[in-house]
């Protein structure tokens, strides 16, 4: 029996399709059962969504009506809906742009900005563009989440040959920090450090200053980051036992002794600590009801 | 449970007229301080507004930032949370690290248009006048600034 499988792009930067090929060797094994009968980088858009498809990879956030027309169009041919990486499962890099207020910040660029020669917001023959950028969930019903900025090949693999053998596939509920080899420090951060600031080896990134995302991130990419001397910055969202990825942080390194994130204004902190999840952070909700008033 | 059974107070404690706006103010309070200065101006039958609501916590740094943007998500007009005197933490630490947390948080709050809804103040046991002053004038505030903008709509937000 072949499964028929479906991806769709929306507002994204096609990363995550590039994750889907970098899975390599492995994805012959997974192609021989899978018929592939709708796939925007290989397909006319144009063309209607074939009716009867089984699992339906869903990249990109929602930012325009075309975008969200689509989601509703795919939800409604797909048994089961991918949220595929992390603009569609949280919101992504796009949700940022909720931290300039939805309609301000739309109006902002289309008739502020130098680039923009007509100084208006378009309205014709183009989709209209959402106020906020929405993640999958706000839309539609999503099934299953694959975290990451772009996903980790290795995971969408093992997920993929999950749902072929029709086994549930799961994430794992760690954090990082868990599959992280550095070695661990018991001291707080003394001051907060830039990465060109280069950092000792082997040693927590956090405790030395870095401002790493590794405890309220989700683990299952092995630690890729920290591990080669990068700070996470929290592209697989928040880890299951924490609500709101940002906030979190916010909280645990609140103590620090040399205050510097008393300073943060909020484009600094959604940007620093809920760079991909601000869409769909606390803060954010709050905002978008205090701001429909 | 002793302050479960001497709850009856008079409904306008303060002796105003009933507006139109009733807020409601939720209050952390730590257990071996503010909770003991609550308490106490309940015993010592000191008025004070009926529309703080206290949630009794072990410490004031248990109050995570994410408690308090949940008690505005919920409706909550202003949120309150208030710890043992500097020096004075039964955990050593944990109201200084719930200050600093509240301010960070408060910062962020008047950026995305909640600001003034949340105070973070330090009493004693003792110290049941300024629990009654605290709750008094943060009262003041949040009718002089109204009802919180999110209440209509608290359906439309998702709770995650």
């Amino acid at each position: 029996m072949t499964v028929r499988i479906a991806t769709m792009g929306m507002a994204g930067c096609s990363g995550c399709h590039i994750a889907l090929l970098d899975i390599g060797v492995k994805l012959l094994d997974i192609l021989k059962d899978v018929e592939l009968v709708y796939s925007y980088p290989l397909v006319d858009t144009k063309n209607p969504i074939p009716p009867n498809i089984d699992v339906a990879l869903i990249e990109g956030s929602i930012r325009t009506e075309h975008d969200k027309e689509m989601a509703e169009a795919m939800r409604k041919q797909a048994k089961f809906v991918i949220a595929f990486g992390a603009c569609s499962a949280h919101g992504g890099v796009n949700g940022l742009a909720n931290v300039f207020g939805g309609k301000q910040g739309v109006e902002y660029v289309y008739t502020k900005t130098i680039l923009m020669a007509q100084k208006l917001v378009p309205s014709e023959h183009v989709p209209q563009i959402l106020t906020n950028d929405l993640r999958l969930s706000d839309v539609v019903k999503v099934d299953f989440v694959i975290p990451g900025c772009p996903p980790n090949p290795d995971e969408i693999a093992s997920i993929l040959t999950a749902l072929l053998s029709g086994e549930t596939p799961t994430l794992s509920s760690k954090s990082i920090c868990d599959e992280c080899p550095l070695e661990r420090l018991t001291e707080a951060p003394a001051k907060l450090r830039r990465i060109h600031e280069i950092p000792e080896p082997d040693k927590c990134l956090l405790s030395q200053g870095f401002l790493c995302m590794g405890p309220a991130t989700r683990a299952g990419c092995n630690a890729e980051c920290p591990r080669r001397g990068m700070p996470c910055t929290g592209c697989r969202g928040p880890s299951e036992t924490v609500w709101d990825q940002g906030v979190a942080m916010l909280d645990a390194l609140a103590a620090m002794e040399e205050d510097e994130i008393s300073d943060f204004k909020l484009p600094r902190l959604a940007g620093t600590f809920a760079r991909y999840t601000y869409a769909s952070s606390k803060l954010d909700n709050l905002r978008k009801g205090v701001q429909k008033e | 449970m002793s302050k479960a059974k001497s709850k009856p107070k008079p409904k306008q404690a303060l002796g105003t007229p009933k507006a139109a706006f009733e807020p409601r103010i939720v209050s952390f309070c730590c257990h071996y301080c503010s909770y003991g200065a609550a308490d106490l101006a309940g015993t010592s039958k000191m008025a004070y507004p009926t529309n703080v609501e206290i949630i009794r916590v072990p410490c004031s740094g248990r109050v995570d930032p994410l408690h308090v943007l949940r008690a505005f998500e919920e409706g909550a007009d202003g949120v309150m949370v208030t710890g043992c005197l500097k020096d004075q933490c039964h955990f050593v630490t944990g109201n200084i690290h719930a200050e600093k947390r509240m301010q960070k948080l408060a910062k962020q709050l008047d950026a995305i248009g909640l600001g003034g809804r949340l105070i973070f103040e330090l009493m004693s046991a003792g110290m049941a006048n300024k629990w009654v002053e605290t709750a008094s004038t943060f009262y003041e505030q949040i009718l002089a600034l109204g009802p919180n903008p999110l209440k209509h709509h608290k359906k439309e937000v998702k709770s995650d």
